[in-house]
């Protein structure tokens, strides 16, 4: 048993924690056992939410941290004092995100900056430090010099690389010295106990072995996971196995669906068209729609909206269902009285936009678009987001895009809720879990650690289907 | 707690542009004519750094009245509450001092100072707002609360102090008590008592009302209304305690009632109380209503014994003379900086602190030039013209060597200068034609002359006649006739007093500077010189005295 007052009264100390021992839960605990605002870490705006959730049940009262990501927590200080015009943009994730590390490992070596985060937070947690690039890391050490800092891990969810940079290597003396000398480990599988199912527990600490130790794993030795063996390709013939079992889940009120590919969304939309749209589709946070939409939203005019507005349509809804309404001069004139009415006041609107292009305008009119029979949205996110979007940059007079850099940076800071009926990728779940997890041909991953994060987001029920019992996930 | 690094001012009341950099300084004393903007600066500072709210503005707080310009109001302030300086209020809009060159950076380095810019709007709305600003492009300006400006604890001492003697928020008691016990929720401990008395007054019956009472109870009970329950007691709507009521008193007596001078003291010492933890403290006119000794008492303690910044405007010689130069900053009408004065004139200040208060000066070899001046104005007020006074002007005693320096200071510090000396020390003779270079006015004696000089070669005999009879008047005429008579050459005639001759007049300006027994070197015997050498004027036409006189004159005017 982890000593919670030990651990956190360390200068500096690490804890090495498997999926599911109860890491964020240890986070929590340490926060009951110091008495001042602590700023807490992590990689992605899920873990961030998933942080808040659980310090929050707590009932730690919210004077005494703040949870962030480190790319938002970086971004804060880039943004307030960085002064050269070299800022790229930040669509640009290639080059945006690395920048703001570099130039934040600037700021914070700065004595002014340096006071100001010690007068905000009076110690430092970082969760998932498996993820951290090697430049993070060294910004991380920069703010491990101004208050006692604790971070936790798992080597073997080390996956969330970024424009395939190097990540740190937690079991490096030299990289993680100061830390490595106060290691604490957990050891309890705490999401299987409780309730859950503590058979899967123990099956998932035996797979973490197989993994660690580069066996295979013969998914029959494990009997608490569900093991489906299938045709990659049923899964798009509703009168197969592979769908209709999917087709069952969706029935479930929290699933994950996990795809092995992370690549590319096209696989997962695919999925979620043959689906009939039951399940929502995960969003990367910095998805490049969401910028690539504003920025053609920026360049509408009343006199191409006729033509535009039709390009917009099909980005966000299915080409079939666009293709009922509109043809390339607008809306197709209807013959049913009852489609007449319903396209009545969707070209008021439209008129009204050609002769006065307010975006808040535009916003209600692909709502009402939505709502036509026939269309469907499978990227709900992305299209709330981006009306929400148009109808700020009409009130506050800014760029769609500017508009939409403050909504994504809003998430950012405080985090998304996930529930309900998901499709998603280890990358995007990370941190997080569901009652019921169905991984997707599971013969494709090609990476323990992907492998072991994604078998690990389930705490009552696993599903795998994959098209052969023994996998190896070792490329 | 904050200190002022630089503030910036426009189109408020008086100043139309101001702007003044007081760097690393604790202590501010402004000088300067009225109508000047002393105590505009004193309530600028105070308004953008004001605790309340709100504050109330009207069209005649605009330059000129003109509601077109916006009143701006811009404090960079340092040594400031942590609290402000976090993440989540005002530390990502910091700025950076440098201070080598006390110029403050939006790019941040390593060894800047911590600075936040405070601005306070007001525009024709007559709203006023308050903003952290800073220069970076990326960043846009965010409101400051209330409550965070109040962490700067600046207060005005001005002739309104009565609210410093209450209890209610934004005043510089309530501030103190919030020092105190942070943890503590401060306002109940002001509200339970209140409610305490109000219980009290509650118990109390007001018997002496009853008999009124019980008639309109039986009224309103033939009119079908029961209020038998009726009784009387204070209603609580009319006792805001935001209004202050709660203060302190001398046994029964309020504060309020004390004399203006106390008050201003008891006020000021609820205040270093504060400046202790380092607050901004104003005080307008600080010798008012108190005695010489107390004013400088006062300021001496402030100045030794405070860790804030103190800030004062005064017109008293008696204060002056209590600072050192660098704690004095000068404001001159029109002129949109403040300015400062040279250490070199630390002994100035003491020896003429009145020139400080004045526009123009009139730097004064020595006690004879300074009386001759004094004789000059006492014949220019005879003769229907200005008084220095009026026109701003003040002698001030050059101590011989010293003049150059003084004139020159004072001309750097903003002054009109003039220099009256002699040409008789080669030293100061060859400073001179630096001192014409920056515009400074030099009225003086010819070559190798002093005006002891001029006056004897110059003026008539009659006048001469009067200096002597002055003189004898003085010392009596056998020490007055022995020591010309030392420095006669030849036999010294017995009616000397009727010989107006060169040897004579070389015998008696010789007797008159004798080292150690001058005859003229007092304030009061120049003014004599001065008032004998303006009655002969006339008689002397076209001789250099004459022309000195009618210089000096002519700069007094201005021409």
């Amino acid at each position: 048993m982890l000593n919670h007052l030990e651990f956190s009264s360390k200068d500096k100390s690490m804890l090495i924690a498997p999926a599911g021992y109860g890491k964020t839960h240890t986070i929590a605990e340490c926060l009951k056992t110091i008495n001042s605002k602590q700023l807490i870490l992590t990689h992605t705006h899920a873990g961030v939410a998933s942080i808040k959730e659980k310090i929050k049940k707590e009932g730690i009262p919210n004077s005494c941290f703040e949870v962030e990501t480190i790319s938002s927590f970086a971004q804060k200080y880039v943004l307030a004092f960085y002064t050269g015009n070299d800022l790229p943009s930040q669509d640009d994730k290639k080059l945006y995100h690395p920048f703001i590390i570099e130039k934040a490992n600037d700021l914070f070596k700065l004595k002014p900056i340096r006071q100001i985060i010690t007068n905000s937070y009076n110690g430092l947690f970082i969760d998932e430090y498996q993820d951290c690039t090697v430049s993070q890391h060294n910004l991380l050490l920069l703010l491990s010099e101004l208050f006692p800092t604790h971070i936790l891990g798992d080597f073997l969810q080390g996956i969330f690389g970024f424009n395939g940079e190097q990540l740190v290597d937690l079991n490096d003396e030299l990289a993680m010295k100061g830390f490595i000398d106060s290691k604490y480990e957990l050891d309890k599988p705490q999401r299987w106990l409780n309730g859950n199912n503590a058979k899967l527990g123990s099956d998932l600490k035996s797979i973490r072995e197989d993994l660690i130790s580069k066996k295979e794993v013969d998914l029959n030795k494990y009997t608490s996971i569900e093991l489906k063996l299938i045709t990659e390709l049923d899964l798009f013939n509703a009168s197969k196995d592979y769908y209709k079992q999917i087709s069952k889940l969706l029935d479930e009120e929290n699933v994950l669906i996990l795809h092995p590919d992370s690549t590319s969304i096209h696989s997962r939309l695919k999925i979620i068209q043959t689906f009939n749209n039951r399940f929502t589709l995960l969003e990367s946070i910095d998805a490049k729609e969401f910028y690539s939409l504003s920025k053609e939203a920026d360049l509408l005019t009343k006199e191409n909206i006729r033509l535009k507005l039709i390009e917009l349509c099909y980005k966000l809804f299915n080409k079939t269902g666009v293709d009922i309404w509109f043809n390339n001069k607008g809306f197709k004139s209807k013959t049913k009285t009852e489609d007449k009415e319903k396209l009545k006041p969707l070209a008021i609107l439209f008129n009204s936009l050609e002769e006065n292009l307010s975006f808040k305008n535009l916003a209600k009119l692909l709502k009402s678009i939505k709502e036509l029979t026939g269309v469907k949205c499978y990227r709900k996110e992305l299209f709330s987001t981006f009306c929400k979007a148009l109808e700020d940059a009409e009130i506050q007079s800014i760029s769609v895009l500017e508009s939409m850099n403050n909504k994504r940076n809003m998430t950012r800071r405080i985090g998304r809720k996930i529930y309900g009926r998901c499709i998603g990728t280890t990358l995007l779940t990370k941190g997080l879990e569901f009652d019921t997890v169905a991984i997707l041909n599971a013969h494709k991953f090609e990476c323990p650690k992907h492998l072991y994060v994604a078998m690990t987001r389930a705490s009552k029920r696993l599903i795998i289907f994959t098209d052969k019992p023994i996998l190896s996930p070792y490329k | 707690m904050a200190k002022i690094h630089t503030l910036k001012i426009s189109n408020f009341k008086g100043l139309e542009k101001f702007e003044h950099v007081f760097g690393m300084t604790d202590f501010v004393c402004l000088i300067g004519r009225g109508d000047s903007g002393k105590t505009t600066i004193l309530e600028a500072i105070s308004a953008v750094l004001s605790p309340n709210w709100n504050l109330t503005f009207y069209d005649t707080d605009f330059f000129n009245g003109n509601i077109a310009n916006p009143i701006e109001i811009e404090a960079s302030l340092y040594d400031l509450p942590a609290t402000l300086i976090q993440e989540s209020k005002y530390g990502l809009f910091i700025r950076g001092l440098d201070i080598s060159t006390n110029l403050i950076h939006d790019d941040i380095e390593d060894s800047h100072v911590t600075i936040l810019t405070i601005k306070l709007i007001v525009d024709k709305n007559l709203e006023p707002k308050w903003f952290v600003i800073n220069d970076r492009v990326s960043q846009q300006s965010i409101e400051i609360r209330a409550s965070d400006r109040a962490s700067f604890n600046v207060f005005l001492v001005s002739d309104y102090i009565d609210r410093h003697f209450s209890w209610s928020k934004g005043n510089p008691l309530y501030s103190l008590l919030k020092g105190e016990d942070i943890s503590s929720d401060k306002t109940n401990i002001i509200i339970d008592a209140f409610r305490e008395a109000k219980e009290k007054i509650d118990a109390t019956s007001f018997s002496h009302l009853d008999s009124v009472i019980d008639k309109i109870k039986i009224s309103a009970q033939t009119l079908g209304v029961d209020i038998s329950n009726t009784n009387t007691t204070i209603d609580f709507k009319d006792i805001s305690i935001k209004d202050g009521r709660i203060c302190l008193h001398e046994n029964t007596v309020p504060f309020r009632q004390k004399g203006k001078g106390s008050k201003r003291l008891i006020s000021i010492a609820i205040q270093t109380e504060l400046a202790k933890e380092g607050g901004i403290l104003l005080i307008d006119e600080i010798e008012q209503g108190l005695e010489p000794d107390r004013a400088q008492h006062l300021a001496r303690t402030l100045k030794t014994q405070n860790k804030g910044q103190v800030f004062i405007t005064t017109h008293s010689r008696d204060v002056l003379v209590e600072l050192t130069a660098k704690d004095i900053f000068r404001i001159k009408k029109g002129n949109s900086n403040l300015f400062t004065f040279e250490s070199s004139l630390q002994a100035c200040i003491r020896s003429n602190p009145e020139a400080f208060f004045s526009d123009r000066v009139l730097v004064c070899e020595g006690p004879t030039e300074i009386g001759i001046c004094r004789g000059l104005n006492n014949f220019r007020i005879s003769k229907g013209k200005l008084n220095v006074s009026f026109l701003g002007v003040r002698f001030a005693n050059g101590n011989g060597s010293n003049q150059i320096e003084y004139a020159k200071a004072f001309k750097e510090s903003g002054y009109e200068v003039c220099l009256f000396c002699d040409s008789d020390v080669a030293a100061v003779n060859d400073s001179k034609p630096a001192l014409l270079e920056i515009g400074i006015n030099i009225v003086d004696c010819e070559l190798n002359k002093s005006i002891e000089n001029h006056l004897f070669e110059d003026l008539p005999w009659n006048g001469i006649k009067s200096l002597l009879e002055y003189r004898i008047s003085e010392k009596g005429e056998e020490n007055v006739s022995d020591s010309i008579k030392s420095k006669y050459s030849g036999i010294f005639p017995t009616d000397w007093i009727n010989q107006d001759t060169d040897l004579m007049r070389k015998a008696i300006y010789d007797a008159s500077v004798t080292k150690k027994n001058e005859w003229f070197k007092r304030t009061d015997h120049g003014e004599k010189l001065g008032d004998i050498s303006c009655a002969n004027t006339e008689e002397m036409k076209g001789k250099k005295l004459d022309l000195i006189l009618s210089k000096l004159s002519n700069w007094i005017d201005n021409a």
